[in-house]
């Protein structure tokens, strides 16, 4: 196990190596002078100053000292200097990271909360109407669009009916956290509805659980205790797996609530033309999906004790 | 892939019923199977029906649409009424017109988006599953890391390199479902390879071009359609939320992301405005993945999610 935990981390190093490549080489493709955008946002553009300005940056040395200032940089979670702010990007980033964080957390176990019972009340009741119901409303979650769902949310739970504040007030009320969850959450909650009710149809056939049946268990207990364990192992992986899609629909959910977070900073950072910014909120998410990742891989064992990592 | 008629098909038969039904499955061309499938799959049927229906809008919108869309019809932010149906927005613009207008643009990005993802993917895959080695590690490697970026953000990324508009919210959007189908079509390759018929072509003289192109290619083309047509409604979903983001479609160009996104200011006074563009979406993604979900189960009875 340790031995797999080990080489997942070292796999990961080279995909991590290729990210920060990828995201350093964004601003050489930026069309233009990014010194000559970064100087026009703010003050009169000589040819002096932008000289001067790129020298500051470092610009006119070889690409790959630049590189190594960059990947510097990244290891020492400086991550360079915002051009709005003057601050470093990763004390920027440390301020909003955990109001993703609380955004995903959220909204993947809201994922697993409302897909799970809803995947298996389709598969147990399996052809009936409840079962074409469950499924009709999967697959509307998985259509609808965060940004239309957020507003839509927004329209019935706060404006028409008061009950839930469209931004987080001081008070550390988790009631904020309520609708920004929930539209980040319904999509990948129709996937794994879907997943669920074809996974838990699989296993309710397999010799064990009629095994089960025949013993005279009640059809709940086969469900709970017996067949939905295995049915499960899938579900898991695309919930993890999902993390990646949830941290990327946050920046569309923290735009709609006018929420702190990663994204929003990412959004306004592209906006304002800031580039360290931008590299720095991109390096981070994909650094923390890379991370998800390993996590979900490494959680498989804990799972499903029938895969052995250590031999292979 | 195999085409020979699945046995949970013929539900309560005889057996000689069966027999009987195996042998003309047999008979039958993949292509006639594959329709007969997916015209048993209710939800395809419908959601075939609704694209078709949005196709039609798209191609005669600009005729049916009872107003200009750039152009005032009505009071600013009339609810919907018998004039303008689903209300105007703070320009007075008619929704409804804008609503009609909107179908092609989504549909040209879905499809555009889509098949920029699928020939850089397709290729890609290609390459590294037939060459192997070093172009297989350099090739998955490239897409491991394009898949680390999560969802929408790298979408995000290359359009703040190639700047906010509908064409690079495409490309971007393109670029960033590319590793899907190269990771898909590697897989695929890997195993078609090995089939004799392409080492006997290779025996007789083919060049790798042609063993490629002729020989392997056809024998991943299936799962690529199913990927592709599910991959249209997220990339129509990918690119609204760019232009709800105000990073694709610029105004006054009637997308529906970017009429969600006019109407979130006036959300309180005028709901139209957000809720219409945003069902379009919901429809048209939903129909989508509905003819998605049944090619295949047409397509690939076995690999049923």
């Amino acid at each position: 196990m340790a031995v797999y935990i080990v080489r997942r981390f070292l796999y990961a190093i080279p995909v991590l190596f290729g990210v920060s490549i990828l995201v350093f080489s964004m601003l050489l493709l930026i069309p233009g002078d990014p010194v000559s955008l970064m100087l026009s946002e703010t003050s009169a553009t000589s040819k002096a100053a932008v000289e001067a300005k790129r020298d500051q940056l470092g610009l006119n040395d070889p690409i790959y000292d630049q590189y190594g200032r960059f990947l510097k940089s990244v290891v020492t979670l400086r991550l360079g200097t915002s051009i709005q702010t003057n601050r470093s990007v990763g004390s920027m980033i440390r301020d909003v990271f955990p109001k993703t964080l609380e955004l995903t957390v959220a909204a993947t176990l809201l994922t697993f909360l409302i897909g799970v019972p809803l995947g298996v009340i389709a598969a147990v009741k399996q052809h009936s109407l409840l079962d074409t119901a469950s499924m009709i409303l999967a697959n509307v979650g998985v259509s609808m669009p965060i940004f239309w769902l957020g507003l839509i949310l927004i329209y019935i739970f706060s404006i028409k009916l008061g009950w839930l504040p469209v931004t987080a007030q001081k008070g550390a009320d988790l009631k904020h956290l309520v609708m920004p969850a929930v539209s980040l959450a319904l999509g990948g909650a129709g996937i794994v509805a879907r997943l669920t009710r074809s996974s838990l149809l699989e296993v309710l056939n397999l010799e064990y659980v009629v095994t089960a049946r025949a013993k005279g268990l009640s059809a709940r207990v086969v469900v709970t205790r017996h067949a939905l364990r295995n049915a499960l192992i899938p579900v898991v992986t695309i919930v993890g797996l999902q993390f990646g899609s949830l941290l990327g629909g946050a920046v569309i959910v923290e735009a709609v609530f006018a929420r702190q977070g990663i994204g929003a900073m990412a959004v306004n950072a592209i906006q304002k033309k800031d580039f360290p910014l931008v590299q720095g909120t991109v390096l981070v998410a994909a650094f923390a999906y890379v991370i998800a990742n390993i996590l979900v891989d490494i959680s498989y064992a804990f799972i499903d004790p029938r895969i052995k990592y250590g031999e292979r | 892939m195999d085409y020979v008629s699945q046995p949970d098909e013929s539900t309560s038969v005889s057996g000689a019923t069966a027999d009987l039904r195996l042998g003309r499955a047999k008979t039958e061309s993949p292509w006639r199977q594959t329709v007969r499938r997916l015209r048993r799959h209710n939800g395809a049927m419908l959601g075939l029906t609704i694209v078709g229906v949005l196709i039609l809008v798209a191609i005669i919108g600009p005729y049916i649409a009872p107003y200009d869309d750039r152009a005032i019809a009505g009071g600013s932010l009339s609810p919907p009424n018998r004039s303008t149906i689903m209300g105007t927005d703070v320009l007075g613009r008619d929704i409804f017109s804008r609503v009609l207008m909107g179908a092609r643009i989504s549909l040209t990005v879905g499809f555009v988006s889509v098949a920029i993802g699928l020939v850089i993917g397709v290729t890609l895959g290609l390459i590294a599953g037939f060459y192997g080695r070093k172009a297989d590690i350099a090739v998955s490697m490239f897409v491991d890391t394009m898949l680390a970026f999560p969802g929408i953000l790298l979408a995000i990324a290359i359009v703040s390199i190639l700047g906010p508009s509908l064409r690079n919210a495409m490309i971007a959007v393109g670029i960033g479902s590319f590793p899907a189908y190269a990771r898909l079509v590697r897989g695929q390759v890997l195993s078609a390879k090995e089939n004799e018929y392409v080492e006997a072509a290779r025996i007789v003289g083919a060049t790798n071009m042609r063993l490629m192109i002729k020989h392997v290619l056809p024998n991943v083309i299936a799962p690529v359609i199913i990927l592709s047509t599910l991959r249209i409604g997220t990339a129509i979903l990918t690119a609204a939320g760019l232009s709800f983001l105000g990073l694709g479609a610029q105004p006054p160009t009637p997308e529906w992301g970017a009429m969600v996104n006019d109407g979130r200011n006036y959300l309180r006074v005028a709901w139209w405005i957000t809720t219409f563009p945003g069902i379009a979406i919901m429809l048209t993604v939903l129909a989508v993945n509905q003819v998605g979900d049944g090619l295949r189960d047409a397509l690939d009875p076995r690999g049923r999610r």
